[in-house]
C-alpha cells in the first residue's frame, strides 16, 4: 500500500448551494441576514419591528423557518411584506437548498433586504451557510450571561449580537455588559445592540445600522 | 452536525483519488476534523461506514485526528492553541487575532493499492 498526500478540504453540497445563493443575492442587490438564536429569544419580534420601520423604504423578503406551523410567517405577513415559511418537519436548522427553493418564489429583479429567520437552535445552524452577508445572533437577558461561551462556534460565525428583552432587566440577574464581554472573547469583531421589542428601546440604533448596510449595497449596485 | 454530508463528500473525494492513481483498494483514510466544525468523529465514522458499505471503498477505514483551533495573534505575532471559551491570544491577551486552523474537515492522506 502506498500513502497519497491529499490535503483537501471537504466542501459539502450545502457549501456549493450557499455559494449559488450568494450569487443570486448579489444579482438582486440584497443585504442578507441569517438570524439565529435559541428558541424564544425574540427573532420574530425583531423582524416585525424591522419590517415595520423599513417597509416603506425598502423591498423586503422574509424567509422564516420552523419545524411546524406558519405562525411566524403570519405574524410578519400582517405588516404587508412578502414572507415565505419553511416548515422543516424535523430538520433542526435551515440549509442552503431550503433558502434556494424559496428564492425561486421571489419574482422581482431587485430586493433590498432578505431576512432569514433560522430555526431556534444555537448549535446546528452554525454549520450551514445559507449564502448570507451576516449572521445576527440574538441572546435575551433571560438566558444566562455566559451563554456566548457555551456556544463558541455560533458566536464565532456571527458578526452581530443583539441582546434582547432588556425591558426584563429589573427582574433577572443579567448584566448585558457581561454577555457582550463573553461574546467578544470569541468574536472580537462583533457589533452589539441592546434592544427591547416591547418598549422599542434600542430599535432605532438597529434600524440605523441596517439602513447603512442597505445604503452600501445600493451604492455597489449603482456602480455596477 | 452534518456528518452524513461530510461522509459522502469524503467518499467522493477518495474515489477521485483512487481514479487518479489507478488504485483498486483503499486502506486508511486520514481525516482531520477541526473542533470548530461541529462534526462528531464517532458519528462521522458511522456515517462513512454506511456510505462506503457495498462499494469499492468497503473496508476502508477513517483515521480521525481532532484538531483544536489554532490562532495567530496580530499583536505579538505568536501562534497558540485556542481555549474553547476564550479565543483571545494566550500569550498577550490581545483580541486582534485570526483563527488559522480548526474550522474545517480535511482529508490529509489516503492509503491505496
Amino acid at each position: 500500500m502506498k500513502r497519497i498526500d491529499v490535503q483537501r478540504k471537504v466542501v459539502t453540497k450545502n457549501d456549493r448551494i450557499a455559494a449559488e445563493n450568494r450569487k443570486i443575492f448579489k444579482g438582486l442587490g440584497a443585504f442578507v441576514i441569517n438570524m439565529v438564536s435559541s428558541p424564544g429569544s425574540g427573532k420574530t419580534s425583531l423582524i416585525e419591528a424591522t419590517v415595520k420601520a423599513l417597509k416603506d423604504e425598502a423591498n423586503i423578503f422574509v424567509i422564516t423557518g420552523d419545524l411546524m406551523t406558519d405562525n411566524d410567517a403570519a405574524r410578519v405577513a400582517r405588516h404587508g411584506i412578502e414572507v415565505s415559511q419553511v416548515t422543516t418537519g424535523e430538520a433542526c436548522h435551515l440549509d442552503a437548498s431550503m433558502v434556494a427553493e424559496k428564492l425561486e418564489t421571489w419574482k422581482s429583479e431587485k430586493c433590498d433586504l432578505v431576512i432569514v429567520e433560522n430555526v431556534g437552535n444555537l448549535v446546528c445552524p452554525a454549520s450551514f451557510d445559507l449564502g448570507e452577508d451576516v449572521k445576527v445572533l440574538l441572546i435575551s437577558v433571560t438566558e444566562g450571561d455566559d451563554k456566548p461561551i457555551k456556544y463558541p462556534p455560533m458566536v464565532r460565525a456571527s458578526s452581530v449580537l443583539v441582546i434582547s428583552k432588556i425591558d426584563l432587566l429589573p427582574y433577572v440577574d443579567s448584566d448585558p455588559e457581561t454577555i457582550q464581554a463573553n461574546a467578544l472573547k470569541i468574536q472580537p469583531d462583533m457589533k452589539t445592540f441592546r434592544i427591547s421589542c416591547k418598549t422599542g428601546e434600542g430599535i432605532d440604533q438597529w434600524i440605523d445600522w441596517l439602513r447603512s448596510q442597505l445604503e452600501t449595497k445600493r451604492r455597489i449596485r449603482e456602480r455596477l | 452536525m452534518h456528518e452524513l454530508s461530510i461522509a459522502t463528500q469524503i467518499f467522493d473525494l477518495v474515489k477521485k483519488v483512487m481514479k487518479e492513481h489507478s488504485a483498486r483498494r483503499v486502506g486508511e483514510i486520514r481525516v482531520e476534523v477541526g473542533k470548530l466544525s461541529c462534526i462528531d468523529p464517532a458519528s462521522l465514522r458511522f456515517c462513512f461506514e454506511a456510505v462506503a458499505a457495498d462499494s469499492e471503498l468497503a473496508g476502508a477505514h477513517l483515521a480521525i485526528v481532532e484538531k483544536y483551533p489554532r490562532g495567530r495573534c496580530r499583536s505579538c505575532g505568536k501562534e497558540y492553541e485556542v481555549r474553547i471559551d476564550d479565543f483571545r491570544c494566550n500569550h498577550c491577551g490581545s483580541d486582534d487575532f485570526e483563527i488559522i486552523s480548526g474550522s474545517d474537515v480535511l482529508v490529509t492522506e489516503v492509503e491505496v493499492e
